[in-house]
C-alpha cells in the first residue's frame, strides 16, 4: 500500500483515522473509501457531530463524567443520595451501575487504573479533586469499584492511603465479579450483589 | 482419559493426519526426520494449545502455509467432547464440541497430557527457570485457576520492578510502591502456596518413580528452594505473611539494585543424588532417568488428583538409557494405567507386551501397521 499515490486529503484523514484505539493504518484506509462512497451528507452530518461532541461536551468538573454543562446530570440530580461516592475506573463502568439501578449515589470517575508499565501513575488518573469533593460533600463512604485484576486492585489500594487523611470509610465491591473481569460486561444482578457484598478496604 | 481420534492438516511436514489411538500403547516408529515427533507435538498442541519445541504454536504450520489445525476426539469420566485448535495468521482460536472459547482459559482441563524427550535434560541440568517452567506446567494440569493466578503475579512483578527502575533519581512514590507491594504479596503468596502444596505432594512420588526406574540403585533427593524459613506445611496465610516480611526487609536494597529480589520469580528445585548436587555430580544418562522420574512422578500425582491418569508422550526416550534402565521404564510402564504414544527409530527398544499399535512413521505419512 503506497499512500504516496492517495490525495493528501485522504492521506490525511488516513492518519487521523489510524490513531484511534484499536486502527491501524490498514482499517483506517478501508474506513476512509467507506465514507467516500457515501453521499456527501454523511461526511457533513459526520464532521458535524465531531465538532458539536466537542464544542458542547465536557467532563462535569466534579465526577468527571461526561456532561453538557460544568456538571453532569447525576451530579446536579437533587434526588441522588450524597453521602457515598462509588469510584470507578472509566464512563462504562459508571453506566454499568446506572443500568443496574442499584446505586443511587454519586461517582468519580478515573478515566484509567495505575499501571506504572503503562506510565499511568496518580498523576495521570482524575483525581486532584477526590479529597477536596469528599470533604465538601460530607461523604460518609466511598465504594470503590475497580476491576478485580492487579492494576484494579492496586488502585484501590492506593486510594485507601491517599483518602485515609479525610477519614472516610472506605469499601471495595465484593467479587461477585470473575476473576479479572471486566465490571462493564457484568450482569445487573452480579453487580448488585456485588454492591450489597461490599467489603471494608483493610 | 483418552484421545480416541486425533486429525491434523499443514502441521509441520505431517500429511493430513487421520488415526485412531490404542488405549494403551502407540508406538511411532520411522527413521530420522520422517515427522515422529511432530505426531507427538499435534497431541500436544490439542490438550495445552502450545508447543513443546517452540516458543510460538505459529511455528508449528507447515512452511509456506498460512495456516494448519488439529482436532481430536476425548474421552474422559465417561464423557466424549471434541476438541480442536487452528492455528491462523490472525492468531489461536480453540473450540470444544464445535463452539469456539472466548477465553483460551476455558479450553483446559479436559485433556492433560505429560510429555518427557530429549529437551528435558534441562529440568535437572540447565537453569533454574527450567524447573519453575515445569513445576508451573504442572500445577497448572492439577489446577487450571493457577494460570490466570501465575499472571497476575507476573503482571504485579512487572509493575513494580518498572516503578524500582522509574525510581531512578527522582525517587519513589511510597504510596505507589506500597500498593503494588501489597498486590505483589497477595498475588505471590497464592503461588507460593500453590507451589508449597504440590512439592510436598510430589516428593514421596518422584522418590517412589526414581526407586522402581532405577531399581534403588540411586537415591533421589529434591528441595524445593524459595524465600528462607518457608515450611512445607505453610497454608495461603503463612506464605503470604512470609512474603510481606521478607520482601519488606528486602525492599531497601531491592530500591538499589532497581529490581524485585525476593519471590517466587526466583524459586529453585534442588535436585541431588546419593546427597552430592546433581547438577554437578550426576552423568548424562542419571540425569535422563531423574528427569524421567519427574515426569512420570507427575502423572501419577495427576492421575489420583484428576482421576485418571493424562496421556504420556515419550519422545525417543530409550536410544538414551542404557538397556537396563530401558527394562526398568518398560515394565513400569505396563504396570502403570493409561495411554501411552512413543517414538522411537526402533520398535525393539519398545519392550511391552500386547495391547499395543505400531504406526510406520515415513515422510509425514503416518501408517497403522496390521
Ligand atoms: N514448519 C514445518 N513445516 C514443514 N516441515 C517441517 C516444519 N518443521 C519441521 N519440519 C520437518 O519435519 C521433519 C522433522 O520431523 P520430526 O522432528 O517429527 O522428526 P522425527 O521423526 O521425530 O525425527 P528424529 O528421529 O530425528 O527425532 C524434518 O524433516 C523437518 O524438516
Ligand atoms: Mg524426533
Ligand atoms: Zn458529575
Amino acid at each position: 500500500m503506497s499512500s504516496s499515490r492517495l490525495p493528501q486529503a485522504l492521506e490525511k484523514l488516513v492518519s487521523l483515522l489510524a490513531r484511534l484505539p484499536g486502527i491501524g493504518e490498514r482499517s483506517a484506509t478501508r474506513l476512509a473509501f467507506y465514507m467516500l462512497s457515501q453521499p456527501e451528507s454523511y461526511a457533513r452530518e459526520l464532521s458535524g457531530a465531531l465538532v458539536e461532541l466537542v464544542e458542547r461536551v465536557h467532563f462535569c468538573v466534579d465526577c468527571h463524567m461526561v456532561a453538557e454543562g460544568e456538571r453532569c446530570t447525576i451530579c446536579e440530580d437533587p434526588s441522588r443520595e450524597r453521602t457515598t461516592l462509588c469510584v470507578v475506573e472509566g464512563i462504562a463502568d459508571l453506566l454499568a451501575f446506572e443500568r443496574s439501578g442499584a446505586y443511587h449515589g454519586l461517582y468519580h470517575v478515573l478515566h484509567g487504573v495505575l499501571a506504572p508499565l503503562k506510565g499511568v501513575g496518580p498523576d495521570e488518573l482524575r483525581l486532584a479533586n477526590l479529597r477536596g469533593r469528599i470533604e465538601a460533600l460530607g461523604t460518609s463512604e466511598v465504594i470503590v469499584a475497580t476491576s478485580s485484576d492487579v492494576e484494579g486492585e492496586a488502585t484501590a489500594l492506593y486510594l485507601l492511603r491517599h483518602l485515609a487523611p479525610t477519614g472516610v470509610r472506605v469499601s471495595r465491591i465484593a467479587t461477585g465479579v470473575p476473576m479479572g473481569g471486566e465490571l462493564e460486561y457484568v450482569d445487573a444482578t452480579t453487580l448488585s450483589r456485588a454492591l450489597r457484598g461490599r467489603t471494608p478496604l483493610e | 482419559m483418552q484421545l480416541l481420534a486425533l486429525e491434523a492438516e499443514r502441521l509441520r511436514n505431517l500429511a493430513p493426519l487421520r488415526l485412531e489411538p490404542h488405549p494403551r500403547f502407540n508406538v511411532f516408529e520411522g527413521d530420522n526426520g520422517q515427522g515422529k515427533t511432530n505426531v507427538l507435538e499435534a497431541i500436544y498442541l490439542l490438550a495445552t494449545l502450545r508447543s513443546f519445541r517452540e516458543a510460538r504454536a505459529r511455528n508449528l504450520v507447515c512452511w509456506g502455509e498460512s495456516d494448519a489445525w488439529v482436532r481430536g476426539e476425548i474421552e474422559r469420566r465417561g464423557i466424549r467432547r471434541k476438541m480442536g485448535v487452528e492455528l491462523a495468521k490472525t492468531g489461536k482460536r480453540a473450540a470444544i464440541d464445535g463452539r469456539v472459547v472466548d477465553r483460551l482459559s476455558e479450553y483446559f482441563g479436559h485433556l492433560h497430557v505429560v510429555v518427557f524427550g530429549p529437551e528435558d535434560l534441562v529440568l535437572t541440568k540447565g537453569a533454574p527457570v527450567n524447573r519453575r517452567r515445569f513445576l508451573d506446567r504442572a500445577i497448572f494440569n492439577l489446577h487450571p485457576s493457577y494460570l490466570d493466578e501465575m499472571r497476575a503475579f507476573v503482571t504485579a512483578l512487572k509493575h513494580r520492578n518498572e516503578l524500582l527502575r522509574a525510581s531512578a533519581g527522582r525517587g519513589v512514590d511510597r504510596a505507589l510502591l506500597a500498593s503494588f507491594d501489597e498486590e505483589l504479596i497477595r498475588r505471590g503468596g497464592r503461588v507460593l502456596w500453590r507451589r508449597t502444596r504440590f512439592v510436598s505432594d510430589f516428593l514421596p512420588v518422584v522418590r517412589a518413580v526414581f526407586d522402581d526406574v532405577t531399581a534403588g540403585a540411586h537415591a533421589i533427593g529434591v528441595d524445593y528452594e524459595s524465600l528462607a524459613g518457608l515450611a512445607a506445611d505453610a497454608d495461603e496465610d503463612a506464605c503470604t505473611e512470609l512474603y510481606r516480611q521478607r520482601l519488606s526487609e528486602a525492599t531497601p536494597s531491592d530500591l538499589r539494585q532497581r529490581r524485585t529480589t525476593q519471590g517466587p520469580h526466583t524459586d529453585d528445585l534442588a535436585f541431588s543424588l546419593d546427597g552430592f548436587p546433581a547438577r554437578v555430580h550426576a552423568s548424562q544418562g542419571q540425569h535422563r532417568a531423574m528427569a524421567l522420574a519427574l515426569k512420570i512422578a507427575e502423572l501419577q500425582l495427576a492421575d489420583s488428583v484428576l482421576g485418571g491418569p493424562p496421556l504420556l508422550l515419550l519422545d525417543d526416550v530409550s536410544s538414551e538409557l542404557d538397556r537396563g534402565r530401558n527394562a526398568q521404564l518398560m515394565a513400569h510402564l505396563s504396570r502403570a494405567a493409561g495411554q501411552i504414544f512413543v517414538t522411537t527409530t526402533d520398535r525393539r527398544w519398545i519392550a511391552v507386551d500386547g495391547e499395543t499399535q505400531v504406526f510406520r512413521v515415513e515422510a509425514g505419512r503416518v501408517l497403522p501397521e496390521p
